[in-house]
């Protein structure tokens, strides 16, 4: 019985790394379980005595909410797989909350940077990746819900779309329209908030091949590249970016097949550092994860090549901002750059693959293929061996402002992008969590509105003819 | 309580795991070296398990832990509590989530304090010297020969595996040198086994840390790494399943039960060569068949059904196995044979469906391997791995000092201390000759218990001295008389049917009985047990020759005399046996069991419906009557074991042996035919006990004159000691029982105390040994020999006057209103004599029968129930009388009145009953004698068949068929005048036995005079001639008048 005490009394004081007689594992599992009880007593004492003495008035709400707690319905809810879209959420989050409008968060990745946000406008919330996790956001009801995920309540995809969600909102995170989606991505969401107009003709081709019914597009911009543009002048600032004399080429291919690496191999920097550009490679992060091989193989061809260095930076904009001109393929990362940094951008033309799976099996071309020559230059395996001159040539013929001007075109409201998403939200929000009744009494209001307008209108051309000028209403507040 | 659901199981799988390795390997240094990693390996994945719990706590940490900090800035008091409330609520996480990464550990630590327990507690290291280091069951001594070394050398390795873990911390080493520390002062004294474990296992975390990236690579994933993908893994995949499901069926079940009851083996004289050759052969055959079969349905395009059939079979068979098992009795209903087999159908079509719609039939595959384990379990760690031990030889050396005292050990089976004794307690010499012969210059020991009543754990007991029960039953490797003696070179004639077959000097293996044994066993394991035994009955004690796919019988009378069959050849090998010093042990059941010899030694066959009715159950289902009718049965076997044991003195006389021999005489354990004992063979009150735990023992030492009657309480566990002493051997083991050598006056030895009942019953052993050798006397008479008692089976002094009285100078010729069936049984080579006897046409209980044999009454018996059935009656009679060529015994109720009135009770015509109302078959009786034998003048006129025989002992004809068509359950009248009382015999052919050797037949008495015989035949199929015999010879002269048959 003694030694029975004695070992488990040796378990216990035993925290740390005594590695042989209990394996490291358990070894730490002992020593957070002690942290664990004991934090976990402490936690439950202050909270019991700040309940009775401080009379906190902290309430724990229910971000997931339920049908007796209006406040936490009727808020828009975004949802975010994790910290990689952060840079399309965190201009929204921002925005909500310097409006004070009350929102909520959820996200799968106990990474994500908005989950560090102590707002009383923002109710966050982190949920397991999981069969569970998914049960729990399905549970929730909200007027309207902003995703970036494709597929959600697509058959296959493990998250179905939340029963108790009104508007499903879809926002791009890349420069991207739905051809380069799968097929059925974008099906079960109701409204897609777009880069610009010229996104619109792509989506209702979708909904007229597969008959499905109307989306309700608005046209509200790019939050991500907001997100980027305002990074660029913060590195900026602090000095990172680097100015020399020589030319600089960032190298940016794809992952997997579609990527030019993948397709023609890295001699096209070999050529490039010859020719005295400066290369910076950087590769997609999917590239380490899927195909460590090919990477290695990559480095190894590239080793000791004159001015070619390999960027691992978590965030591209440093390296974006030393370029002065980008060979990619298809990346998304070459509108990042033409609009961002408004530099020139060498497309490596990958041979179309079946498109079969991808939506833009329905159209003819992309708008990406259309802006192809707009945005620089088009290279193939005819003219790669003189890739060194097309790039001199892209540097000298493509103007920062011509770059400028295509942004603007194609990208609505730049800088501005969450105040339109935030409008439409809001809106959305608003009308969607009224119960019939009150909408009815909302379109009264608001016919009243208009005809108080019609009044005032017609009272102001009589008050041009000399009649009725002190006649003044007041028009309603209610309808901001 | 919570030992035995949590420490306990995996103590036992450690243990089991340690027994195997050191029976796989032979050395139990690398024994426990296996084992130290086998846990390592084995608990990886719950390593992994709790790795990730614990990851995912620190990333929960890494994320808070400087918002907590920034908190702690910021805010104060209440608000700081509500911030990091929002906090914890953001990231749904609470402080005592870090309790998830124990999960991981509650698995761990049992491992950890398991391994420490059992290798504390295992017995079997001590002895076990390695070379260099010393006994692993102590501490070395390899510093300056007082020290111990190998507790600094595992400290040693302990403090390298914290140094070179992947990122030390400063306090966790400090730590981790602080816990070495104490485990050095905690394991300081510990077994070197212990010390080897730890070290073992440290090493493996040492090695892990050292070799990171041989940790990823470790071969067994290079090798599982090929295997993936490549043909070998898509058929393993693809027909693994069948291996599993079918030994899941057959193997799991069969060895399940063969691991403990492996007397299956010892009594076929299975050695362990050939248990290994035939698993090897039950483990692959099935699956090898099964897969060509599965080949070709593949080819025809069938596979999937084929699959389907096979889940469907052998997890049916299987879960029916386990429902059967584990809901006997729940429901205490007649249904419930039926309710589980049901349950067990509905839940393998279940599992079948979910195997299919989850597609885990390759899954299944890998399952197999766990077979081998259960193989291995079996052989190695059930109480069955007896059969598979023997010792290293080492001990010969001990024997250096015997003396050469030849050792002659006879163990009678199933043999009662009180059998052999008359009323006053001393042995019976005119019933039992050679055991009075043998107690004249020698101990006997009228109050002789065993000390199990189980003749598995009885004998081995005698030769091992020490009491081995539970998993641990049987003999133990090495440590025994026969090994002993072996080893050393002596002359061994040993011969048992319940050790192991290897140690036995004699194996006679029927296959084909064996097989026909194992597979009515299997059935009897998978099926549910009432309803088995009442179709088959029940597995015998003797663990043989009850399969029901070979009949014995079929090679002569092998069966019945086997134990005489062994005894002649062991009495011929000990003839033989010129060895200096000799052990000459024999355990033979006789007189077990069922009785097949009369008391002269004629091979006598026991009613077979009798014998299954009392000997084949676990509880007596008849009453008092019935088992002293069994009990004279056990009398007569017994007189005959006497007369072996006066065969084995006069051998033993002739080679010269006697005089200077250690002769010990005793049994295994006693029977009981008390109705209030419940069993025969288990003592469950005092009523059995006192006949069961009883058991002879006489013990002859070499040279000895005089007899002397030691009354003290001894056990079979005295024995080998007794032995060891008289040889002069030093037991190498410890011995349990003491030597009876000098005795001295104390009233027991110290094993008594051992001896089942001894608290409850042995104060009053003296009366109750009295009463029962009263109840013996009332019964069966005294002072005459066992073949000549006429016996009163109803414990009714009254009738016992009555017994031999001459009943032709009394009148009794008066019929009796009761009629009797004797069921075909009157025949001579039958010991007992069974029927049923009725009022009218119902069964009647309670009459008392008298049975009379050449005008006097040999047997007095009452009617009664046999297992529910009402009007039963048996008898047997005494052997002179039986053993007449001329028998004719008569059947007379004894009313009891004023005075005793004897009326003779006639023949239950059964037939008559049905007859009437049966169709009649057209048959032309008077021309359809085929042909006759025996028959001075055979005449078959209109009308008339006339037989006449004067000294045939066989007279019978052959009749034509009854009918062209094949008929079912017909009743055959014949009308007859015969000219004395005779048995009629009616043999009759059936599409199964085709001809009068192996044919059926009914049987009946007729009388002088006119008689009219109701044949009803059983059998639904009917076909070809019959045959009627007329009696047993002598002058006969029956004329049949008519025959006529209806269906």
């Amino acid at each position: 019985m003694m030694r029975v005490f004695l070992l488990l009394l040796l378990s216990t004081v035993y925290s740390g790394n005594a590695y042989a007689y209990l394996d490291p594992a358990s070894g730490n599992a002992l020593a957070t379980f002690f942290v664990a009880v004991f934090g976990s007593t402490v936690y439950f004492f202050k909270t019991l005595y700040y309940k009775i003495f401080a009379r906190s008035n902290y309430k724990a709400q229910s971000v997931i909410g339920n049908k007796d707690k209006d406040s936490a319905t009727d808020s828009p809810f975004i949802f975010s797989e994790g910290k990689m879209y952060w840079g399309t959420f965190r201009p929204i989050v921002e925005e909500f909350i310097r409006r004070k409008i009350h929102f909520r968060y959820i996200t799968l990745d106990i990474h994500d940077p908005g989950l560090t946000i102590d707002s009383q406008y923002m109710d966050s919330k982190r949920i397991t990746k999981g069969k569970l996790g998914f049960a729990k956001i399905a549970e929730l009801e909200s007027p309207v819900m902003l995703s970036t995920t494709p597929n959600i309540g697509s058959e296959g995809y493990p998250m179905p779309r939340p029963v108790g969600v009104k508007n499903l909102v879809h926002v791009f995170h890349a420069l991207v329209d739905v051809s380069c989606y799968r097929k059925g991505s974008l099906d079960f969401y109701d409204s897609v908030l777009l880069v610009g107009e010229h996104e619109i003709e792509s989506i209702r081709l979708v909904e007229a091949a597969r008959g499905l019914s109307a989306k309700e597009l608005i046209v509200a911009g790019l939050p991500c590249m907001d997100d980027l543009g305002r990074q660029k002048p913060e590195l900026e600032a602090t000095g990172l970016s680097e100015v020399d004399t020589f030319k600089t080429v960032l190298v940016a291919p794809s992952w997997g097949a579609k990527g030019c690496f993948t397709e023609y191999g890295t001699d096209f920097v070999k050529i490039l550092s010859r020719a005295g550009y400066k290369v910076i490679i950087r590769l997609h992060p999917h590239s380490f994860i899927f195909e460590p091989e090919s990477v290695a193989r990559w480095r190894l061809e590239t080793e000791g090549l004159e001015n070619v260095s390999w960027d691992h930076e978590a965030q591209g904009t440093n390296a974006m901002s030393q370029a002065d001109v980008l060979i990619s393929d298809a990346s998304s990362i070459r509108f990042d750059f033409a609009f961002l940094y408004e530099k020139p951008v060498v497309s490596l033309e990958i041979p179309a693959e079946s498109r079969s799976i991808f939506e833009s099996d329905y159209m003819g071309f992309t708008w990406a293929d259309t802006m192809v020559e707009k945005i620089g230059v088009r290279v193939n395996s005819e003219n790669l061996n003189d890739i060194d001159e097309i790039v001199g040539n892209a540097i000298t013929s493509f103007t920062t402002e011509s770059l400028g001007d295509l942004r603007n075109r194609y990208v609505a409201n730049f800088g501005r992008s969450a105040t339109a998403v935030v409008d439409y939200l809001e809106q959305q929000a608003d009308l969607l969590s009224l119960t019939t009744e009150q909408l009815i009494s909302r379109r009264r209001i608001e016919e009243l509105e208009w005809q108080v307008v019609e009044l005032r209108n017609r009272l102001s051309q009589v008050d041009q003819t000399g009649q009725l000028s002190q006649l003044n209403f007041v028009p309603s507040e209610q309808h901001s | 309580m919570l030992y035995d659901f949590t420490l306990y199981p995996i103590e036992s799988i450690l243990e089991s795991m340690l027994i195997i390795f050191i029976g796989l390997t032979g050395s139990t240094f690398w024994s426990i070296v296996m084992l130290a990693l086998s846990v390592r390996l084995l608990t990886k994945p719950l390593e992994k398990i709790t790795g990730a719990a614990v990851k995912s706590q620190a990333q929960f940490e890494a994320v808070l832990r400087p918002q907590l900090a920034a908190i702690k800035y910021e805010y104060s008091g209440s608000q700081r509590h509500d911030a990091i409330t929002r906090l914890y609520q953001r990231y749904s996480y609470h402080p005592i989530f870090a309790v998830r990464s124990l999960f991981g550990l509650l698995v761990q630590l049992p491992f950890f304090i398991a391994a420490y327990f059992m290798l504390s507690g295992f017995t079997d290291m001590s002895g076990v010297v390695i070379p260099l280091l010393g006994d692993l069951g102590v501490p070395d001594t390899l510093l300056f020969g007082r020290f111990h070394l190998l507790p600094f050398i595992m400290m040693f390795v302990n403090i390298l595996a914290l140094v070179t873990v992947a990122d030390p911390h400063r306090k966790g080493l400090i730590q981790g040198l602080v816990i070495s520390f104490v485990f050095l002062v905690l394991l300081y004294e510990s077994p070197l086994g212990l010390i080897i474990y730890w070290t073992t296992s440290n090493l493996v975390s040492l090695g892990s840390n050292l070799l990171p990236e041989l940790a990823k690579k470790v071969p067994i994933k290079i090798s599982l790494h090929s295997f993936k993908g490549s043909v070998i893994e898509r058929v393993f995949e693809e027909y693994a399943y069948i291996f599993f499901v079918v030994n899941l069926a057959v193997l799991v079940p069969l060895l399940g039960v063969l691991g403990s009851q492996y007397n299956l083996f010892t009594a076929h004289g299975v050695t362990s060569g050939a248990i290994i050759s035939i698993l090897f052969y039950v483990v692959l055959l099935p699956s090898i068949v099964l897969s060509l079969l599965r080949t070709l349905a593949k080819l025809l395009g069938g596979a999937r059904a084929f699959d389907g059939l096979v889940l469907v079979v052998f997890i049916g068979i299987f879960l029916t196995y386990l429902f059967n098992k584990a809901g006997y009795g729940l429901l205490a209903s007649e249904y419930e044979p039926a309710i589980l087999l049901l349950a067990a159908l509905l839940v393998t079509a279940g599992a079948v469906v979910t195997i299919f719609n989850t597609r885990m039939l390759r899954k299944l595959s890998y399952f197999s391997l766990t077979i081998p384990l259960v193989i291995l379990h079996f052989v190695f760690v059930s109480p069955a791995s007896t059969l598979f031990a023997g010792s290293q030889g080492e001990r010969a050396e001990l024997l250096g000092g015997i003396n050469d005292t030849p050792v002659v050990l006879m163990v009678f089976d199933e043999f009662s201390g009180l059998t052999i004794q008359d009323a006053e307690g001393g042995v019976d010499a005119s019933r039992y000759p050679g055991f009075a012969e043998i107690a004249r210059n020698a101990n006997y020991f009228p109050n002789a218990l065993t000390v199990d009543y189980r003749t598995d754990i009885s004998v081995p007991s005698m030769v091992s001295g020490t009491l081995r029960s539970g998993d641990n039953r049987g003999l133990a490797a090495g440590e025994n008389l026969i090994e002993l003696f072996r080893d050393w070179g002596g002359g061994v004639l040993a011969q048992s049917s319940v050790l192991p077959a290897d140690l036995m000097y004699e194996q006679q293996v029927n296959l084909y009985s064996f097989a026909s044994d194992t597979l009515t066993l299997y059935l009897h394991i998978i099926s549910h047990q009432d309803w088995i035994e009442n179709k088959i009955g029940a597995i015998p004690p003797a663990w043989k020759n009850f399969g029901i796919f070979y009949d014995v019988a079929d090679e002569g009378d092998a069966a019945h005399s086997e134990p005489l069959e062994i005894f002649d050849g062991w009495l011929e090998q000990l003839s033989n046996n010129t060895a200096d010093k000799q052990l000459n042990f024999l355990h033979v059941e006789f007189p077990h069991a069922p009785y097949t010899s009369s008391a002269t030694g004629r091979a006598q066959i026991n009613g077979e419906a009798f014998r299954r009715q009392l000997f084949t159950s676990e509880t007596i289902d008849a009453e008092q009557p019935f088992l002293n009718v069994a009990h004279h049965n056990y009398l007569q076997q017994s007189s005959y074991a006497d007369f072996l044991l006066k065969k084995l003195i006069g051998e033993l006389k002739e080679a010269d042996l006697y005089d200077k021999s250690l002769i010990i005489v005793t049994a295994d354990h006693g029977v009981s035919y008390n109705v209030r004992g419940l069993n025969r063979r288990i003592p469950l009150n005092k009523d059995s006990w006192r006949n069961i735990v009883p058991v002879p023992l006489i013990i002859k030492y070499p040279f000895q004159e005089a007899g002397t009657v030691i009354d003290s309480f001894v056990t079979t566990l005295d024995i080998a000691p007794t032995i060891m002493d008289v040889t002069g051997v030093v037991s190498p083991w410890d011995l349990t029982g003491e030597s009876l050598k000098l005795l001295g006056a104390v009233s027991q030895t110290s094993s008594v105390e051992l001896t089942p009942g001894f608290e409850d019953y042995l104060d009053d052993a003296p009366s109750l040994f009295e009463e029962s050798r009263s109840i013996k006397a009332s019964l069966f008479g005294v002072g005459s020999p066992v073949p000549k008692i006429a016996v009163n089976y109803t414990e009714n002094p009254i009738y016992s006057t009555l017994l031999n009285t001459d009943i032709s100078v009394s009148s009794v010729n008066e019929f009796s209103d009761l009629t009797a069936i004797w069921g075909g049984s009157l025949r001579p080579n039958e010991l007992t004599q069974y029927g049923k006897v009725y009022l009218g046409v119902e069964p009647t209980d309670g009459k008392v029968i008298a049975a009379v044999v050449n005008n006097k009454i040999q047997a007095i018996f009452m009617s009664g129930v046999v297992k529910g059935e009402s009007g039963k009656f048996a008898f047997s009679l005494p052997e002179v009388e039986i053993n007449k060529a001329q028998f004719a015994a008569s059947l007379y109720e004894i009313e009891t009145g004023e005075s005793l009135i004897l009326k003779r009770i006639g023949i239950f015509k059964a037939g008559q009953l049905t007859f009437e109302t049966k169709k009649i078959i057209e048959y032309d009786w008077e021309n359809s004698v085929l042909s006759s034998n025996g028959l001075d003048n055979f005449v078959a006129t209109n009308k008339l068949i006339s037989v006449h025989s004067s000294s045939s002992d066989d007279p019978f004809i052959v009749m034509g068929s009854m009918s062209d068509a094949v008929i079912s359950t017909p009743t055959v009248r014949i009308e007859l005048v015969s000219n004395k009382e005779l048995l009629l015999q009616l043999f009759y052919q059936t599409s199964d036995a085709p001809f009068f050797a192996g044919s059926r037949s009914e049987i009946s008495t007729i009388y002088e005079g006119n008689n009219t015989v109701y044949f009803e035949i059983p059998e639904t199929e009917v076909a070809g001639d019959f045959r009627i015999d007329f009696g047993f010879g002598g002058f006969t002269n029956v004329e049949i008048v008519d025959i006529e048959v209806r269906y």
